[in-house]
């Protein structure tokens, strides 16, 4: 089981004064247990290709198939939107029950799952993001922190047991230390669960050091995909395309601009400290 | 889904009607309205209804946007016609059956007062299509402020209206996302009955509440912050000026709907 797209098209409102082809011919291929991450620019069609994936947008053109489903205008959602779980902008602002647990709980009885399961994946879901049950159940979702509410409403979307979890932006306006400890629980999530991860962003900064390829995404189009190191050594080429490379990637870059021979894929603090450290030493860098 | 709720959605361009001054505009506007109703004959309406064409060719509207702001009409247009065919009586007798009779009156006076009601929403669609959403709350606020001293809030009006105007499709957009949010999480808007369809809408309208709360909150904020007091002494970056064409276009145009009422065309 996989994603699979084929020249998938995708234009919002043809013949109109304001048509645009948000997705142009994209072809790709996600397979089961990947860490995948999305980046491109405001306007370059990630949110647009996610939201195809859980059937929330049809192809205008080209064919998609995920977890085996062809999402075509006659599909029926219900197992597709079960398999795929996706996570918007800000999901904290659709919290609307009068409790943590009930919040949580809404999409399980929207599918119809008997109380005791329904109680049990909600404390699971809760405890996989990092929330405890039995303290926040009964509190309303609005007097939470930010950084609560929307682990609260990604626990409402990994309750429902996906086979591909997309999050779009998760960690946009929290503070580093919420940004870290989220992300943190959701690679746990992934490893434990064996589940798709595809993680849409514009800056890959926190999270390059937990995916296994990142696609990026340029004018409805891949304009390069790759393992984080193969990405991010192109750093011209993002430029190009409205992208800034990590802060370290660019310090290696420069090194490496200036004759100094480190490697180009070190996406962690600690590597580049040693790596820097043995050029130093020995004046020579190499691994 | 929300896309057809976009009423009044300003259409750019640069026509002789589009740089109309905007309260020109309005007056042009209301003195059709009220002529339309005065005017009972064929030609009336001809005139009436090549005045609107001649607006719509020379602004180069998509003719499908203005037969869209329809969709709403299309039963009342049904009911007015379905109405008048049936219960005004006169002239010739076109079909009887036992005490139901169908007249050539009935149908004349129908079609006539369902093109009425076309051209009037047409016409007045043309308005927030050829004028920008901000030349028109500034106009609204002009002809109201010599009602100032009656106690008419004029600028707090306009404000209101401008505020609301530019949040529609910011709500649109948060209601269709949040939308989608829910039916991510396996909510159905679209089938049940009118109970449970009501009771589904709950996920879409507490969050939607919610964040319409929380900008007001900071639209409010943000205007304090930069200063805004209301509209004592407080002064526009852009004067709408009525110039000698604006004058003279809605004299020209008054005087030849009053010399058409006159000779009863």
């Amino acid at each position: 089981m996989s994603i699979i797209a084929v020249n998938l098209t995708h234009v919002y409102s043809p013949d109109t004064p304001w048509t645009t082809k948000a997705l142009d011919q994209v072809n790709l291929e996600i397979q089961d247990g990947e860490v995948i991450g999305l980046i491109g620019h405001t306007g370059s069609g990630k949110s647009t290709l996610v939201q195809h994936f859980n059937g929330l947008l049809k192809p205008t053109a080209g064919t998609l198939h995920v977890q085996g489903i062809e999402v075509t205008k006659g599909v029926n959602l219900r197992p597709l939107r079960q398999k795929v779980g996706l996570v918007f902008q800000y999901p904290e602002h659709q919290l609307f029950e009068e409790n943590v647990a009930l919040d949580v709980a809404f999409g399980l009885k929207n599918i119809g799952l008997p109380r005791e399961e329904i109680q049990q994946r909600v404390e699971q879901a809760l405890s996989a993001v990092g929330i405890d049950y039995q303290r926040f159940k009964d509190r309303s979702p609005f007097e939470l922190s930010g950084g609560q509410m929307r682990r609260v409403a990604i626990a409402g979307v990994l309750a429902m047991e996906p086979e591909v979890l997309i999050l779009d932006e998760p960690t946009a306006g929290l503070d580093p230390h919420t940004r870290k400890d989220l992300l943190e629980h959701l690679r746990l999530v992934q490893k434990e669960r064996g589940i798709t991860l595809i993680i849409v962003s514009h800056s890959m900064d926190d999270i390059a050091a937990m995916v296994n390829r990142i696609l990026v995404m340029d004018k409805g189009k891949i304009a390069a995909q790759g393992s984080p190191g193969e990405i991010f050594s192109q750093g011209e080429k993002l430029r190009r395309i409205g992208l800034d490379v990590p802060p370290l990637t660019q310090l290696i870059l420069a090194l490496r601009a200036r004759g100094i021979d480190l490697p180009a894929d070190i996406l962690d603090l600690e590597e580049a400290r040693a790596a820097i450290g043995r050029w130093l030493r020995g004046g020579k860098g190499n691994v | 889904m929300f896309k057809a709720a976009a009423i009044g959605q300003y259409y750019p361009g640069d026509s002789f009607f589009h740089r109309l001054e905007p309260r020109i505009k309005i007056g042009l506007i209301a003195i059709y309205v009220i002529s339309l109703f005065l005017f009972n004959t064929y030609r009336g309406y001809l005139a009436m209804s090549l005045f609107t064409l001649a607006v719509i060719v020379t602004s180069r509207l998509p003719y499908k946007l203005l037969l869209r702001g329809l969709k709403p009409l299309y039963f009342i247009l049904a009911f007015t016609l379905v109405l008048h065919i049936f219960l005004t009586k006169g002239g010739t007798v076109l079909f009887q059956w036992r005490k139901i009779s169908i007249e050539s009156q009935g149908v004349i006076s129908g079609l006539m007062m369902a093109w009425r009601l076309v051209l009037l929403v047409m016409t007045s669609s043309l308005l927030t299509l050829t004028t920008s959403p901000i030349a028109l709350t500034d106009a609204i606020e002009g002809l109201l402020s010599p009602l100032k001293p009656i106690g008419v809030p004029a600028h707090e009006l306009a404000m209101m209206m401008t505020i609301a105007l530019r949040f529609i499709p910011t709500l649109l957009e948060e209601a269709e996302k949040i939308m989608k949010a829910q039916m991510a999480r396996g909510a159905d808007f679209e089938s049940g009955n009118l109970i449970q369809r009501a009771k589904s809408m709950i996920p879409l309208l507490v969050p939607l509440f919610i964040s319409a709360f929380r900008r007001a909150d900071d639209l409010a904020l943000a205007m304090e912050a930069r200063c805004y007091r209301g509209g004592k002494g407080r002064t526009k970056m852009r004067v709408h000026k009525i110039a000698g064409k604006d004058w003279l276009t809605l004299a020209a145009f008054a005087g030849t709907v009053a010399v058409l009422l006159w000779l009863k065309a």
